[in-house]
């Protein structure tokens, strides 16, 4: 197993012809004994020896329970919607039967459930631009309840390394909660590679990271911003944006999500240029967001601009309309 | 000619054979028998004068109304059956403000004439459905008075449902007279204040009674304030000038 | 259980609407207004043409724009341009501006329980010389695209001027319709239901200079009078994809 594994690396490390060697001086392990003093072969863990052990009894193991003929023959039919107007339909053929027959109006999604979107629950929206080697990612500062304002220091952009910044625009507590799973996975990442992830591979962490919840998703829509480093040395920004199940959006200028997506399209669409130079993007980032979110009821309430070039990051916060 | 008349005379609708409507040509000189009104129009905005018969001295002279208001911008005078005057001013209100809520804009003075002219001619038998019509012709002639975006102008109906414009005129029992005083005493020119006194000198000149603030009523539109009707006290004053 | 019977009660139903498309934008300046709008015409992801004009001249001085169901926009232009038709008989004189509007108005409330699915935007210059309500406004499928930027680029919001300086309250009439060509490239990059053609109508206050407007290329004058107010309309191609 370890051989395997020491293969691999060595190709990748290309240390070819000292592998022999390494494996040789390699340390190894046994398997150590079960601290209970029990065997771990399977055939010991067999039959009714291990029930029987008074011990392993405290685990109460049972047999699934079968009911009586009596009970289990006796039980009423399952309802569904479809034997409820069965019966209904019966039960009007014999009017003796029953006095009244109650329709039930036909079932609407909107009867049960409160009109309510996920996704503009809280509000707030990111936007992220792509300069001349830098790149700048923005987002509003609003917490809300649906039309009620809760906060307006509300965090959505959180730094991922030195140069990545994340912004998760959608349900609040999803941000929370995805926030700190990716902190969770870039140090188990930098722990088992022993360095910092780059964008690219960090865009493709955010996109498995939401498809592994492909039917029970984060209502997080994430933008990223980074710059990476060129295999020559050079500096390259990078943007990114995926939809709430990790479909990644590799955009070369601008990338937008939240509740004033369509005016943030709108506005970037009209101002943005390419190779803008770090001050002219803060201020087109800047400009578009502040203008989408004043057109936008879930988004505002103040705001934030990361502005990242290779040598450093400067976060502004920004006087918006509070309204 | 009279033998002619007693047959063509009965339909309100019937032409006789030389092409009169009889029923209209009286209705119009049942205006000679109204009491003398007249209007002057001045480039500062044009005045409206009203004879009020005080038959009795038992009569209260305030009760008879004779100049009424159709908008801020539209006064009317009348002379002959004045009740007949109620139904035209009503549709010509009416009319005034459904164009000021479809438009957001004043109606046109000519405009509102043609209104309520359209009016005169909707009598005789109903044809079908329609609405019932008036059985008669109206008894009453007016003088509209208004200011609009063409200025302050001045415009005359009769039954016929004829309206034409004039610079000033008379109607009523002293029309005649009063009308070839106009046309010796009225230019261009005038101010509100010429046009006013004018107005009450025609007046005097064709009343019976002597002319005081009792019987007689003045009421003027301009551009700047509209329809009003001139109150006793300013109207006392405009006697003494004259 | 739609079985054929009448045991159940049974529902049907028509949508009598449709969304078509489009958008319409409208910017005033000093002394000019532009109206403008695309001309795809589309029902869902289909194309139905790609020239259907939204953007209609009224009188000498207005232009309505209308944005919506097109079969109820068709309809009420035409509804309009009847009443306006029958104003001038009655009245004498072309519809000022401010009496369109509140026609429009009244046109529209009088369907209050079955409205014609239209959004208007009404365009010119008014009789006194005054000549707005409002000194911008889009409407329709990327409305939400294209205002944000026009409050950024006509109203300076969220722009602060210069030191003892201030933002002009109008613009010059190059840079509005630069501003109404960008709006219309970027709402059709970014929506579907945008593109095709623009077409862009001027009116330019009566005595006052079409700032060049004349000499543009692919510049068709419709004015009434040389010596009135003076209409121009612009056509350029947008993206067709």
């Amino acid at each position: 197993m370890s051989s395997i594994v020491n293969n691999i690396k060595d190709k990748v490390t290309g240390k070819d012809n000292s592998s022999k060697q390494n494996q040789e001086s390699e340390q190894t392990f046994t398997i150590q004994p079960h601290p209970a003093q029990k065997t771990n072969d399977p055939r010991d863990l067999q039959g009714n020896n291990f029930a029987a052990d008074p011990k392993v009894g405290a685990f109460h193991a049972r047999e699934p329970y079968i009911p009586p003929p009596e009970i289990k023959n006796n039980l009423p039919p399952a309802q569904c919607t479809r034997s409820r107007e069965e019966r209904t339909r019966a039960l009007v053929l014999h009017p003796s039967t029953v006095l009244s027959v109650h329709h039930f109006p036909p079932r609407q999604a909107s009867r049960y459930l409160p009109n309510m979107s996920i996704m503009e629950y809280n509000g707030g929206s990111v936007i992220a631009m792509v300069g001349k080697e830098c790149v700048a990612i923005a987002s509003d500062l609003r917490l809300g309840n649906q039309a009620l304002g809760i906060s307006s220091n509300f965090q959505k952009i959180f730094p991922m390394t030195d140069r990545i910044y994340l912004g998760l625009p959608g349900l609040a507590t999803d941000v929370t909660t995805l926030k700190e799973t990716f902190r969770y996975r870039l140090n188990m990442y930098k722990i088992k590679e022993e360095r910092e992830i780059e964008p690219q591979t960090f865009a493709h962490l955010v996109s498995s990271t939401l498809y592994e919840r492909r039917f029970a998703p984060w209502f997080i829509e994430p933008v990223m911003a980074g710059i990476e480093k060129t295999p020559s040395g050079a500096y390259k920004p990078f943007i990114a944006a995926t939809d709430l199940i990790g479909c990644i959006n590799f955009a070369k200028d601008f990338v937008v999500a939240g509740t004033a997506s369509t005016k943030l399209f709108g506005v970037a669409e009209g101002l943005w240029e390419p190779d803008l130079e770090p001050e002219d993007l803060f201020e087109t980032c800047a400009q578009t967001l502040l203008n989408a979110v004043d057109r936008d009821a879930y988004s505002g309430w103040g705001a934030e601009v990361y502005l990242i070039t290779k040598d450093k990051v400067i976060k502004r916060t920004l006087k918006g309309r509070m309204d | 000619m009279f033998l002619t008349r007693s047959e063509y005379d009965r339909g309100v609708n019937t032409f006789s054979p030389e092409g009169r409507l009889f029923q209209v040509e009286y209705a119009i000189e049942a205006i000679k028998l109204g009491s003398t009104t007249i209007g002057v129009r001045t480039p500062e905005g044009v005045v409206l004068g009203v004879e009020k018969r005080v038959q009795s001295p038992l009569l209260e002279a305030s009760s008879i109304e004779k100049i009424m208001e159709i908008d801020h911008h539209l006064g009317c005078a009348m002379s002959g059956l004045t009740a007949d005057a109620r139904t035209m001013i009503d549709h010509a209100r009416v009319t005034a403000q459904n164009h000021a809520f479809t438009y957001d804009e004043r109606i046109k003075v000519e405009s509102v004439t043609q209104a309520v002219c359209d009016l005169a001619l909707r009598f005789g038998e109903s044809v079908h459905d329609e609405d019932a019509l008036m059985s008669r012709p109206f008894g009453v002639a007016l003088l509209i008075a208004g200011v609009d975006e063409q200025g302050p102008q001045l415009f005359h109906t009769d039954p016929s449902g004829t309206f034409v414009r004039y610079d000033a005129k008379a109607i009523g029992s002293g029309s005649e007279a009063a009308q070839s005083e106009l046309q010796d005493k009225w230019h261009k020119q005038m101010t509100l204040q010429e046009a006013q006194i004018l107005t009450l000198r025609v007046l005097k000149q064709v009343m019976e009674e002597k002319l005081d603030h009792h019987n007689v009523q003045l009421a003027q539109v301009t551009p700047d304030k509209g329809f009003e009707i001139i109150n006793e006290v300013r109207l006392k004053e405009i006697i003494d000038l004259m | 259980m739609p079985d054929g019977s009448f045991a159940h009660p049974q529902q049907r139903s028509f949508n009598p609407y449709t969304d078509n498309g489009g958008t319409i934008l409208a910017i005033a300046g000093a002394d000019f207004t532009v109206i403008a709008g695309d001309t795809r015409q589309s029902e869902g992801y289909s194309i139905q043409t790609r020239y259907a004009p939204k953007v209609f001249r009224l009188t000498d001085r207005a232009v309505l724009a209308v944005n919506g169901f097109a079969a109820d926009g068709n309809m009420f232009v035409k509804k309009v341009k009847q009443r306006l038709e029958w104003y001038r008989h009655a009245h004498a004189k072309d519809m000022p501006l401010r009496a369109i509007a509140r026609l429009i108005q009244t046109m529209l409330y009088a369907q209050r329980f079955f409205p014609y699915y239209v959004y208007n935007i009404l365009g010119g210059i008014e009789e006194d010389g005054s000549y707005e309500r409002e000194a911008c406004r889009a409407a329709g499928a990327a409305q939400s695209l294209v205002q944000p930027f026009l409050d950024n680029q006509i109203y300076f919001k969220n722009q602060t001027a210069a030191p003892g300086q201030s933002h002009p309250s109008h613009l010059p009439l190059p840079d509005v319709l630069a501003i109404v060509i960008d709006s219309f490239t970027s709402a059709t990059e970014r929506h579907i239901e945008v593109g095709d053609g623009l077409e862009i109508y001027v009116v330019v206050a009566k005595g006052r200079s079409p700032q060049g407007l004349d000499t543009m290329r692919g510049v068709q004058e419709m004015s009434a009078r040389p010596d009135g107010d003076r209409m121009f309309v612009i056509r350029r191609d947008l993206k067709k994809d």
